[in-house]
């Protein structure tokens, strides 16, 4: 099973390194596991939806003994052709509730280094990097490796509506504005998880231009939650959008409906992800139409009802 | 002698003919403490042995014991510096109902879901091959053994034959135990059980071909890389013998069994004639769930868990309420 995951590539550099353990879901996460317990830092590669056969081995073998294992899950979001029984729709929400883990999830071939690296630095324990299917979206995935802070999101790239530099750091945006400050002030902000963040960046360009108050935050973590941005959206904006490639229940949309629960922060919360129904087989671009998760789709769940 | 037991340090330096008082007291000791403190019982009288053989044999915390599901490790908690503690076991902030690194570095692994002590224990095999070979054997000294502990009631579990054919794939040195005692918490069911019964009546020609082979290898006459190749042709006389083939072995897993997993002095032989073996090894133990204290021998699936008991009678305190 190596080829599906491109490890074959990996296993010709270093044989002695890399395990073919064959389908063997389980196996592949608890045999991780021990070779964490002897001080490894395995990286387990498994399709998202094949993972789902470990789940116990991710909680009792990995968790709960915080085993520095970095699961890299394949296929995440919907895969296409393959389709109901391969699509990655669920590791977000049922991985969540799970102490210990780290979830994050890239925007594009940088973050997905980034993140990978991260990930491997001392005393990160239990560590999920869930990507997509298909070719990536940059031109060249080629970067020197950075640390990310875990559990912190940042301002998604090129989509400043002001300019500036925020305090969430890293991006080039101002510090939103409180609410009903006036001219400018943001009352929309969409807050994206994993790739679909490159569609939601193309929406907001064009939202801005059409002279609408638009953030978009790349949360790039699920769990820990970045609470800060939580924090600035609920208190600032008027209406959250939150887009994600994973089942609709459980997963960003709910975190951030928790968190404003908790924080008895009242702002309109949409959330978009996949319904709750098995999604069939056809292109990716036919199958994120259908499920409501296109440009047109999110640009329309945004502006609907504007405020 | 028990009480002169604090680490399994101190159980290696007594004599191996100390061994069954050892166990003689270790049984009364798990008898007597879980008759008023519950808790899984008759699979810990059943492995009293194997533990002590375990611990006598193997440089415990250094070399890697990881036990599968761990229900079966009071006497195991009881030989690694938790005696005194152990009348708080299962108890709010006491020790722990079964196995845990948290707890204790004799504790190698999480415990308590079954079947995942191979796979698990493979990979620490794995990984101190890897170590030796990335250290070009300077550090030899520090190469640990792992033993994966797996009962039958835990080998019909998919992830056991997962870590099975892995171990067959990729260089280590694992010892696997099989505590074969024909009960889960119920009876095993199923074709696992009764291929493992029958692979009992192939034991004499396990027995003649695991003499033979270490008088060779002493002899100076068979190098461990050629008795790997004799290995292959050897599975196929055997399975042309007894008309059947020994799943392990099919598997390029060394199969060594049955032994009487209540002969503590047998066991620590043999598991001293095994242990520096290369490749992966499979130990077969036949055990009795509930050894030692007959009304837990007479209905295991009862003293599983029976709550509290009379030490002496065997009689539960919710019969007797009833």
């Amino acid at each position: 099973m190596a080829t599906g995951c491109s490890l074959n590539i990996m296993m010709k550099e270093m044989p002695e390194r890399t395990f073919d353990v064959g389908i063997a879901e389980g196996h592949a996460v608890t045999f991780s596991g021990g070779l964490a317990k002897e001080g490894m830092i395995p990286f387990c590669n498994i399709y998202s939806s094949f993972a789902q056969r470990a789940f116990d081995n991710i909680i009792h073998d990995v968790a709960l003994c915080k085993q520095h294992v970095v699961f890299c899950l394949d296929r995440a979001g919907l895969v296409g052709q393959d389709g109901a029984t391969h699509h990655g729709a669920f590791d977000l929400a049922a991985l969540r509730p799970i102490p210990n883990l780290t979830i994050a999830s890239p925007m594009d071939e940088h973050e997905l280094r980034h993140m990978m690296y991260t990930a491997q630095l001392p005393g990160k324990g239990p560590f999920v990097i869930r990507y997509p299917r298909g070719r990536g979206v940059l031109a060249d995935w080629r970067c020197p490796f950075e640390e990310i802070p875990v559990g912190k999101g940042r301002i998604a790239p090129s989509c400043s509506p002001f300019g500036g530099v925020s305090k969430l750091g890293g991006g080039d945006i101002e510090a939103l504005p409180q609410r009903g400050s006036g001219e400018g002030a943001v009352l929309i902000a969409v807050l994206s998880l994993g790739p679909l963040g490159n569609v939601v960046a193309k929406v907001v360009r064009e939202l801005r231009e059409e002279g609408l108050s638009v953030a978009h935050y790349d949360m790039r973590f699920l769990k820990p939650i970045d609470e800060d941005i939580l924090h600035e959206v609920g208190t600032t904006c008027r209406r959250i959008v939150t887009v994600e490639d994973g089942v609709i229940q459980g997963g960003l949309g709910s975190a951030v409906l928790e968190y404003m629960a908790d924080h008895n922060l009242h702002p309109e919360v949409i959330r978009l992800g996949l319904p709750d129904h098995f999604v069939e087989h056809g292109t990716p671009d036919e199958l994120y139409h259908l499920v409501g998760l296109d440009a047109p789709a999110i640009k329309q769940a945004i502006v609907h009802s504007s405020l | 002698m028990l009480s002169d037991i604090k680490l399994p340090a101190d159980l290696r330096a007594l004599p191996i003919e100390a061994l069954p008082q050892v166990c003689s007291e270790l049984r009364q000791e798990i008898i007597r403490e879980m008759a008023n403190n519950p808790g899984h019982f008759a699979s810990s009288l059943g492995v009293v042995e194997l533990t002590v053989a375990l611990h006598y044999v193997f440089n415990t915390p250094h070399d890697r014991i990881v036990w599968d599901v761990g229900h079966q490790a009071a006497g195991h908690k009881i030989l690694t510096g938790r005696r005194d503690a152990f009348p708080t076991y299962r108890h709010l902030g006491g020790l722990r109902p079964f196995p845990s690194p948290d707890e204790s570095e004799y504790d190698t692994f999480a415990c308590g879901h079954a079947s995942n002590s191979i796979s698990a224990a493979l990979g620490m095999a794995v990984a101190n091959e890897l170590k030796v070979k990335v250290l070009k054997g300077e550090n030899v000294k520090d190469e640990r053994k792992v033993v994966a502990v797996i009962g039958d009631g835990s080998m019909s579990g998919g992830l056991a034959f997962e870590g099975l054919n892995n171990a067959s794939s990729t260089p280590n040195n694992l010892l696997i135990i099989l505590n074969d005692n024909n009960m889960s918490i119920d009876r095993s069911v199923g074709g696992m059980k009764h291929y493992l019964h029958q692979l009992h009546t192939s034991s004499l020609y396990n027995k003649v071909r695991f003499r033979l082979a270490n008088g060779l290898v002493r002899l100076g006459m068979l190098s461990d890389n050629r008795r790997q190749k004799i290995l292959r042709f050897n599975n196929s006389l055997k399975s042309l013998l007894v008309g059947q083939q020994n799943i392990f072995e099919g598997l390029n897993i060394r199969y060594f069994g049955p032994v009487d997993g209540h002969n503590v002095i047998e066991l620590v032989n043999t598991l001293r004639q095994i242990k520096d073996m290369k490749g992966p090894k499979l130990l077969h133990l036949h055990t009795v769930k509930g050894k030692g204290f007959k009304a837990a021998e007479k209905n295991p699936t009862v003293f599983h868990a029976p709550g509290k008991y009379d030490p002496e009678t065997g009689k539960r305190l919710e019969d007797i309420q009833n």
